[in-house]
């Protein structure tokens, strides 16, 4: 089982390696990718760096190219492709088929990914993406442990699962509640929630958090203001307030592990691009611990309470969940 | 473009048999061309079954409606690859795919079909792809704009010279989100489980506003919809210039009459609380005057 750890920068990407990871993703600093963030990914010549260092310390690397080609600009999408294949990066990530095409018949040899914008939920819509010759799908979070099961024994195409971080509990790549506040979307430009559309205001004793002027939530003084994420707000409905979607928290599938193990999971993978080096090289360092651990006895695993404390003070809120993997949870 | 067509969407929320069945009654009455049946949103939905679509169908069939059978969305077990299966038995009517799953099923069988708007198509390439998988029409996503229809045909046409109708939702709440949770039975403390469909309670969605009272979203089962109800009514000439089919999208009988704006050569005045944003490429939640 890899652990695929998450880059925005250099700095990052290398706490990955040296904390342990076995395979890191990245994005290119434009909307090619859906974490398509100011200040956030790699240019060419940081590309051609991140490539060696992984390749140095015996590691993989993942380049996401997962936002779909606009119309008459397919050469943009194109050209981050052709940038990932010169410096021998080991696998793609790709949500649009219209890159995917591309890549079977230009780099048939070039390992490919069907990232987890492409929303594949079940054994015939992977069977669709055999004919591009991709190697793995990453499922998206709104799959039960149940449903992974019966996917992981039915499919001969490896499977990666979001193992922990924030929590998207919509079908990835379907959902365009971002643009329906801000014209914007992950899948148009590489962003939910865009920050520039993000304005904190103090009302009072209040902290409103608003997204393109909609008012996402409002927080007390003993309230840890969260960044306005549209589906972690709290809304009213029928006069009754409260997280309507969801709750600002994160995903962590840690007592999950030996099952993931036994259902031979390709990759477990961590979310956070957008995160500081510290958050990577903590979070790593924890999974890798863990993975060792499981892998030595799976029976025996059991969660040391130290990686649950540094997990939660990590997490959105400091609070974790399951997510969908937990049936209840749903 | 010939003269825009008026297709009625499948009903994507859940009502109850003998309301389906009066709703399809009328439907067959009306000047809408083309009808979408099935259940798209929900695979614990059982009110009707495919039986009841399938007797509905034949009826809109006889009453000379075009009729189209929709796939489920978000397939998440072997069990709803199955009743896919069972649906594209049913040969003699067109299909829509909403799900890649649907889309492979239906080129392994040689069948043709509609691309429905849940399918990540953004470009000349991708529709150029699925034209040739044996796709006819496609439902543009919600989230595209008039501006993006025109580039990707342009990009269509160099591509690809199998005939494509496209069709636009332009009437209703828009689906803009699927999720494992049911948003439904998360506001009655419900888990999705034991949810007893409880989205029946409340056949037009459950409406969600900001803190200050503002509309934002329709919640319905696991879907989430937009707060307020899509209108391109005064936008015909520019949606007759571009697409082949109006998809109207209902959230209850009595809006039925909505298809009869959509028809005529006149310019209905669309009520100020509609939006229209994502057609002029801005906020959907926003309105072109």
């Amino acid at each position: 089982m890899e652990l695929l750890c998450p880059a925005g920068n250099l700095h990052s990407l290398k706490k990955a390696i040296n904390s342990g990871a076995d395979a890191v993703y990245i994005g290119l600093n434009d909307d090619t990718n859906a974490r398509h963030f100011a200040g956030l990914n790699f240019n060419e010549q940081q590309l051609r760096s991140a490539a060696e260092y992984c390749h140095q310390h015996h590691k993989k690397l993942h380049v996401a190219i997962n936002t779909f080609a606009h119309p008459n600009q397919f050469n943009r999408w194109q050209y981050a492709i052709e940038q990932a294949v010169a410096v021998g990066v080991d696998a793609l990530i790709v949500a649009d088929i219209a890159a995917l095409d591309f890549i079977a018949n230009h780099h048939p040899k070039q390992e490919v990914h069907v990232s987890v914008q492409a929303s594949v939920t079940n054994a015939l819509a992977i069977d669709f993406y055999k004919q591009f010759g991709v190697k793995r799908v990453v499922l998206p979070r709104v799959l039960s442990i149940q449903q992974v099961r019966q996917l992981a024994t039915t499919t001969d195409i490896e499977l990666e699962l979001f193992a922990f971080g924030s929590l998207c509990i919509m079908a990835e790549g379907r959902c365009y509640l971002s643009s329906y506040l801000t014209g914007e979307s992950p899948n148009t430009t590489g962003a939910c929630s865009p920050a520039k559309f993000v304005r904190w205001q103090q009302e009072g004793e209040r902290m409103q958090s608003r997204l393109n002027g909609v008012l996402i939530d409002q927080f007390s003084e003993h309230e840890q203001a969260g960044y306005p994420t549209l589906c972690k707000g709290r809304f009213v409905v029928n006069n009754e307030m409260y997280h309507a979607l969801e709750e600002p928290t994160s995903l962590n599938t840690l007592s999950l592990l030996p099952e993931l193990l036994a259902m031979n999971i390709a990759s477990v993978k961590i979310e956070g691009r957008q995160r500081s080096p510290a958050y990577v090289e903590q979070v790593t360092q924890v999974w890798r611990a863990a993975i060792d651990q499981a892998k030595k006895d799976s029976q025996l695993f059991s969660i040391e309470p130290q990686w649950q404390s540094t997990l939660s003070h990590l997490s959105e809120g400091q609070q974790t969940t399951l997510g969908a993997y937990h049936r209840k949870w749903k | 473009m010939s003269k825009l067509k008026v297709a009625v969407g499948p009903v994507l929320f859940l009502w109850q048999k003998t309301y389906l069945e009066q709703f399809y009654n009328k439907v067959m009455l009306s000047e809408a061309e083309c009808v979408y049946l099935g259940e798209t949103v929900c695979g614990k939905r059982r009110l009707s079954r495919l039986n009841d679509y399938l007797v509905w169908a034949e009826k809109l069939a006889k009453a000379g409606k075009e009729v189209v059978l929709s796939s489920l969305t978000l397939l998440e077990s072997s069990a709803q690859l199955q009743d896919l299966k069972r649906l594209s038995q049913h040969k003699q009517y067109l299909f829509e795919a909403n799900d890649l799953s649907a889309v492979q099923l239906l080129y392994q069988l040689g069948l043709p079909f509609v691309i429905g708007p849940a399918i990540n198509v953004y470009n000349g390439y991708t529709l150029a792809k699925f034209a040739k998988m044996g796709a006819v029409r496609w439902v543009m996503p919600v989230e595209l704009s008039k501006d993006w229809l025109l580039a990707l045909q342009q990009e269509y046409a160099q591509l690809c010279d199998l005939p494509m109708q496209y069709e636009v939702f332009s009437y209703g709440y828009l689906p803009l989100a699927y999720s494992a949770r049911c948003f439904t039975a998360r506001y009655y403390n419900l888990a999705k489980d034991q949810c007893e469909l409880i989205c029946q309670k409340h056949p037009s969605g459950l409406i969600t506003q900001s803190q200050e009272g503002q509309a934002l979203f329709n919640l319905n089962g696991i879907q989430t919809m937009s707060g307020h109800i899509y209108n391109l009514c005064e936008d015909k000439a520019s949606l007759s210039d571009v697409a082949d089919v109006a998809r109207l999208s209902f959230h209850n009988m009595d809006e039925l009459s909505w298809i009869e704006h959509f028809v005529s050569d006149e310019v209905y005045q669309r009520p100020s609380e509609h939006i229209n944003g994502f057609w002029h490429q801005i906020a959907g939640i926003q309105c072109q005057l």
